[in-house]
């Protein structure tokens, strides 16, 4: 027992040299990107390979699944980012603990915070900002450019459609390990809106699923982020064994559907698109 | 010497001592007696200053127990019980060591070493000193506890101290009764006052110099010689009829006859 | 382990110091970034004496955070171990740990108090104030939980330890609802950091967090020992306790005061973390019995080096992420605590007696 114990410690303690052979000096940008939007904005500024490490959230595009993670964004190791010889660290100001911004000032790590693109404009600005400091404001413009387009062409879709279906949003929070009804605060309820629906949750944050508000809320529309709905078998039906649910007209109807987190609660350069993507879903 | 002088004890509405008036000898046996729920514990836990009276107070050479420090009243008498709540691994000389708890760095470590072996000793358990004391049988870990308090007192020839024995050998075979005892009487001979509860009436008549028979909070008989114990004095308190036979050597020796 | 026990007590600590020290030395060289131990001294030199060339990241990394994270792993696994070997004589149990008499619920709850109302409030400005903040309310969770447990118990006129006990589960309950009523109504953020928070982690050391949590650990750590020789004699029993002139009542509240302030800054600066503060007690108590001035001083000893040997697990484990610490202790501790267990049913002395 202790031997086993010595040993599996030692061998843990050993896989510490793991990261030696990355320290080679290629020079050029290294960048750890504690953000899932920053990385798909950094992505679609075409800097992917100068990233070294993102945070778990960080899931589009599947590139970015291949890069080392610094973890949760909440849950950071100074020493762990500075691990990756980062030359750069992005994040967008929430993560924590608080003490590692601390850290990373006192072992000269440089580090730029860029503001929350909750919104187009600001979704817009911070790809600005981004592709500034990495000289590709050019791609961001035409980007941008892209975005308006797409969303123009969403806003004609959508124009079409007669009915406003009231959509509810359920969320797998892993870090709570519960399900969520995602509120009006946020990137959502404005995706929703794009797409010619109207969001049925009436709280601002998340909010623990419970059958009561389910049934209150009479969603036409269920969508269930990725995660959620593979966990729970990656059906329909099994969507609808989680409480309440089924008693919505939503379950009546059928009209229930998976959505992938990244297509929803950022906004992006694809947000045009993915608005196009949700409004057919919804009106369907 | 100590005195009680006036105390009684309440416990909400239940008076478990009437107001009562004693007081114990240096060099003397003496056994409190009585059923269940008669005071003995009470009273003797009075004494020992771990209750409060009610009214009046207990003294110890003319001072009362209150003007003691609770160190000061360890270092003078000791108490063994029946109960003890040692749960985690301890060595039989450890568990002797606590007994010299009151007295920290009174006397020389090599000293206070000589002084465990000694009280160990008188219990006849040196033997078992590294043993766990966990893994001892009933009557081997009163013995100990025994030398615990001997410790207390300072040793086998401790002098002017004042022992407490709560029924201490209830649950002791025979073997383990008489040497307790013996022990205790050996204390009260150098001069110590010993104040015991216990059940059995043949030990208390065999040990005790004097028996105070309890009965309903109150001390019924009061005999400054166990020879003058009747059997009527044993059915008033115990309630079952009781004789007294003289022995060979003219021990007095109790028998119970019938119950009422 | 049989050498152990025959060792004498000064040679005993000898080797679990040197076990410590050994450690230590060993975790400035472990992490996500890897520094080879000849650069140790190195490092050491260009800071202090100013010679050489270093490796700046290193430098930083060496002294800004290995050092004081190796410096708070063995504070608070020496805080940790120190209370529980002082909670569980005061129970006269061996299951006990400050865990289980509301200490660290309470101090969670009193941090968590901070982090929802306190922090983005009008605390914010006084940034010095703010990190001694977090401790002050722990302590005040912590010591009102404990004291809770306390008076409950004594108003049944005298403290009964089965009575505390059920009292802890209580004001667990309590204590750990408010925690979970907090993290619901926050923020999500806010939630977030009381849910990791809850995990614990080593990660956030700083110098400013050792001198805090050094404070406290030595000041529990003397008075602790100081606390010792009358728990021993709390091990007859209340009322032996007290014919050998114990003051009971007034023992149990001190070692209650200095249980909370060890538990509650060590929590309040790296999170809950459990078990740590059950076994080494436990374990040191197998190796040599029961007195608590050697329970204390090994514990202080042993409890700095089991956590600095989990939190080196941490940072390798899953790096350059990290693991909370308080799921490693949990699965370190709780296997060998079950492993403790079964030796004691397997008939052998000393394994588990309650």
């Amino acid at each position: 027992m202790k031997k086993l114990s010595i040993l599996l410690l030692l061998s843990a303690l050993c896989s510490c040299g793991r990261f030696e052979g990355k320290s080679g000096k290629q020079g050029g940008a290294r960048i750890v990107c504690v953000s899932k939007q920053l990385t798909e904005f950094l992505f679609a500024l075409n800097q992917g390979d100068k990233i070294v490490g993102v945070d778990l959230s960080s899931t589009y595009p599947e590139a970015a699944k291949t890069k080392t993670t610094v973890g949760y964004h909440r849950h950071l190791s100074a020493e762990g980012i500075a691990a990756l010889e980062p030359t750069l660290v992005v994040h967008q100001g929430d993560i924590a603990p608080a003490e590692v911004s601390a850290q990373l000032a006192t072992l000269s790590i440089p580090v730029k915070i860029y503001p929350a693109g909750n919104g187009i404009d600001s979704a817009k600005i911070v790809l600005s900002l981004l592709a500034k400091e990495l000289g590709q404001e050019r791609v961001a413009d035409s980007l941008n450019k892209v975005l308006d387009a797409d969303l123009e062409a969403a806003a004609t879709q959508v124009a079409r459609y007669p009915s406003k279906p009231r959509v509810l949003v359920i969320h797998f929070g892993q870090q709570r390990n519960q399900y969520f009804v995602i509120g009006t605060r946020g990137a959502a309820r404005r995706m929703i809106e794009l797409a010619g629906g109207e969001q049925a949750a009436d709280t601002s944050g998340f909010r623990n699923l419970s059958p009561e508000v389910i049934v209150k809320l009479q969603p036409d529309v269920i969508l269930a982020t990725d995660f959620g709905f593979d966990r729970l078998g990656g059906s329909k039906e099994k969507l609808l064994e989680l409480p309440g649910l089924a008693l919505t007209p939503a379950a009546k109807s059928g009209r229930i559907y998976r959505v992938e987190e990244h297509d929803l609660i950022y906004f992006g350069p694809r947000s045009g698109k993915n608005i196009q993507k949700l409004a057919e879903i919804i009106h369907r | 010497m100590l005195e009680a002088r006036d105390i009684s004890y309440k416990v909400g509405n239940k008076e478990l001592l009437a107001r009562t008036n004693l007081s114990f000898e240096g060099g003397r046996f003496h056994v409190l007696m009585g059923p269940n729920g008669a005071g003995k514990t009470t009273i003797l836990q009075l004494l020992a200053g771990e209750l409060k009276p009610g009214t009046g107070a207990v003294l110890v050479d003319d001072v009362p127990l209150s003007g003691f420090s609770a160190l000061e009243r360890a270092r003078r008498r000791a108490v063994l019980s029946q109960h003890y709540a040692l749960q985690f691994p301890i060595s039989v000389r450890e568990v002797v060591a606590l007994g010299r708890y009151p007295h920290a760095g009174s006397v020389a470590s090599d000293e206070e070493e000589h002084l465990l072996t000694n009280c160990l000793s008188a219990l006849d358990m040196e033997a078992f000193s590294d043993r766990e004391y966990g893994t001892l049988s009933g009557g081997e870990a009163q013995k100990v506890q025994m030398a615990r308090v001997l410790a207390q007192l300072g040793g086998a020839d401790a002098s002017d101290k004042i022992l407490f024995l709560d029924e201490p050998v209830s649950h002791l075979d025979v073997r383990f009764q008489h040497h307790l005892l013996r022990i205790a009487r050996q204390l009260a001979d150098r001069g110590n006052t010993v104040i015991a509860v216990l059940h059995d009436v043949n030990l208390a008549l065999r040990y005790a110099d004097r028996l105070l028979l309890m009965k309903e909070g109150t001390i019924a008989h009061d005999l400054g010689d166990p020879a003058l114990l009747t059997g009527h004095m044993l059915q008033d308190v115990l309630g079952i009829e009781a004789r007294i036979l003289r022995l060979d050597d003219g021990q007095p020796f109790a028998v119970f006859t019938s119950v009422k | 382990m049989k050498s152990l026990r025959a060792l004498p007590l000064p040679y005993f600590y000898g080797v679990l110091l040197f076990v410590l020290l050994a450690l230590f030395a060993w975790s400035l060289g472990v992490g996500a970034v890897s520094i080879s131990f000849s650069e140790l001294p190195e490092l050491v030199r260009h800071r202090l004496w100013d010679g050489g060339s270093v490796n700046a990241l290193h430098e930083a990394l060496f002294w800004e955070i290995r050092l004081p994270r190796s410096l708070l792993c063995i504070l608070v696994g020496a805080s940790l171990s120190v209370s529980g070997a002082l909670m569980q004589s005061l129970f006269r149990n061996p299951i006990v740990e400050p865990g289980l008499v509301g200490t660290s619920a309470g101090s969670a709850l009193g941090a968590a108090l901070l982090i929802v109302l306190g922090q983005n409030t009008f605390f914010s400005g006084l940034h010095w104030l703010g990190s001694l903040l977090a401790p002050v309310c722990a302590f005040a969770g912590g010591m009102a939980a404990t004291l809770l447990v306390y008076y409950f118990s004594a108003s049944l006129r005298r403290v009964n330890v089965s009575v505390m006990i059920l009292a802890g589960v209580a004001v667990n309950a309590l204590a750990n609802g408010g925690t979970g009523f907090l993290a619901y109504i926050a923020r999500d953020p806010q939630a977030r950091s009381i849910t990791f928070w809850s995990l614990g982690t080593l990660s956030v050391a700083s110098w400013k967090m050792v001198g805090i949590v050094s404070i406290s650990t030595i000041t529990g750590f003397l008075l602790a020992l100081r606390l010792a020789r009358p728990l021993n004699a709390l091990q007859l029993g209340d009322d032996e306790a007290r014919y050998l002139g114990v003051r009971t009542e007034r023992l149990k509240f001190s070692v209650m005061l200095v249980n909370a302030l060890l538990v509650a800054v060590a929590t309040s600066m790296v999170g809950i973390i459990g078990f740590v503060g059950l076994i080494v007690p436990h374990v040191l108590r197998l190796l040599r019995g029961s007195d608590n001035r050697y329970l204390i001083a090994g514990s202080a000893l042993l409890g700095g080096s089991v956590l600095l040997a989990t939190d080196m697990v941490c940072r390798v484990l899953i790096a350059p992420a990290e693991m909370p610490i308080g799921i490693v202790t949990a699965f370190i501790g709780a296997p060998l605590f079950l492993y403790l267990l079964a030796r004691a049913r397997g008939g052998q002395k000393g394994g588990f007696y309650a």
